[in-house]
């Protein structure tokens, strides 16, 4: 039931695969060693989730990410498949955004990353993403906040051209 | 209200947490503000397209990643109780397992965490005792079935986890589950532990 939730979480933080099924593999096992920490104060799947963006930044940090290179890994990246674009020109310009953006969302720093990977990709509510993070709700809010809003200067300030494939990747794709 | 202000309420209206009266308020000013209604735009551009562009991540593999989950979970466990490993790992593979049985997250934490809590309040001897006799093992999912669906899972405390259990080795608990479909009562519950004839009143 997590395994999936799991491993998109920690995807999203480092997208490699290989290195996501281990790291999947030992949240499982450390939270079946920790059980007896879980004080249910948060919700099993809260606590399961803080449990792997902890081991996935105890890695990142150990390896020498500063911040997190996109690493397409073309065997497990794949879109959202909302709607499947049609031509080969549109597949390829669907791959292009998707880079695009998910780079985007990378460079965030650490916290906003981590908001808005569990609200956007993730539809976590607040409540929950503050209980991952282990912070105050409001200060979750706020972390997703600053990233959105950050991610919406960028696209629409220092890359128009980014926006103007966005609205029309969307009205192609309704 | 200040620009960064409008543009915090933005993301508040969009994430529905705004009061009736303030979303009234922001809707009116956004039919009297074209820079403001621009921005809203461009927000909800923003996160329909990191929605609609969202890499996919899942195993390639998703039931070789469960095996290797559950192969490193029992390693440590199959010298000292294969009777409780094998039910336990049962249990825990169900719950991977994406065809649940219908169960929300909510039961299937309970499970899990009462499988885990198994391992931390009871000796291995008390864990055996418990699970070889398969009436218990039975009695125990029952039970939490029956804890889930009154929605008391989500108020328990590790200590009543605990006294849950207990329970399920307890053939008057059973007793009170099928003639009412409830777990007992607080004052019924006494009476199992005083050993007494348990009142119908107390039910």
């Amino acid at each position: 039931m997590y395994q999936n939730v799991v491993y998109g979480v920690i995807f999203r933080l480092h997208p490699n695969a290989a290195t996501c099924e281990e790291l999947t593999q030992d949240a499982f096992i450390r939270a079946f060693d920790r059980i007896h920490q879980f004080e249910e104060r948060s919700s099993f799947k809260s606590w399961l989730i803080r449990i792997a963006i902890n081991l996935t930044k105890n890695y990142l940090t150990s390896y020498g990410y500063r911040n997190v290179q996109l690493v397409e890994d073309t065997q497990t990246v794949k879109s959202a498949e909302h709607s499947e674009p049609q031509s080969p020109e549109d597949r390829l310009a669907h791959q292009s955004l998707q880079s695009r953006l998910t780079e985007l969302v990378q460079a965030l720093p650490e916290k906003q990353r981590m908001a808005v990977i569990l609200r956007i990709y993730e539809d976590m509510p607040f409540s929950e993403i503050a209980q991952a993070m282990n912070c105050p709700f409001d200060t979750a809010k706020a972390n997703y906040r600053h990233g959105i809003e950050n991610l919406k200067k960028i696209i629409f300030k220092k890359h128009k051209e980014l926006s103007h494939e966005l609205a029309e990747s969307l009205n192609i794709f309704d | 209200m200040s620009w960064p202000k409008a543009l915090t309420s933005l993301i508040e209206y969009e994430e529905g947490h705004l009061t009736r009266e303030q979303r009234k308020a922001l809707e009116s000013k956004l039919k009297r503000e074209p820079k403001l209604a621009q921005e809203l735009r461009e927000l909800r551009l923003v996160k329909q397209g990191l929605k609609m562009h969202a890499p996919v991540a899942t195993p390639a593999d998703p039931e070789r990643l469960t095996q290797s989950i559950l192969q490193k979970l029992d390693r440590p466990h199959a010298s000292q109780a294969p009777t409780f490993a094998e039910k336990a790992l049962e249990h825990i593979k169900s719950l991977l397992s994406p065809q649940v049985l219908g169960w929300s997250a909510g039961a299937a934490s309970l499970i899990l965490a009462i499988v885990f809590g198994l391992r931390a309040h009871h000796s291995q001897t008390q864990l055996e005792a418990l699970l070889s006799d398969q009436a218990n093992e039975q009695l125990l999912f029952q039970v939490a079935k029956i804890a889930y669906q009154q929605e008391r899972y989500n108020v328990r405390s590790r200590l009543e986890m605990s006294e849950l259990v207990d329970w399920a080795g307890d053939m008057d608990v059973l007793q009170v589950i099928e003639k009412t479909g409830n777990l007992p009562t607080e004052d019924a519950y006494k009476e199992i532990q005083q050993n007494r004839p348990i009142s119908d009143t107390s039910l």
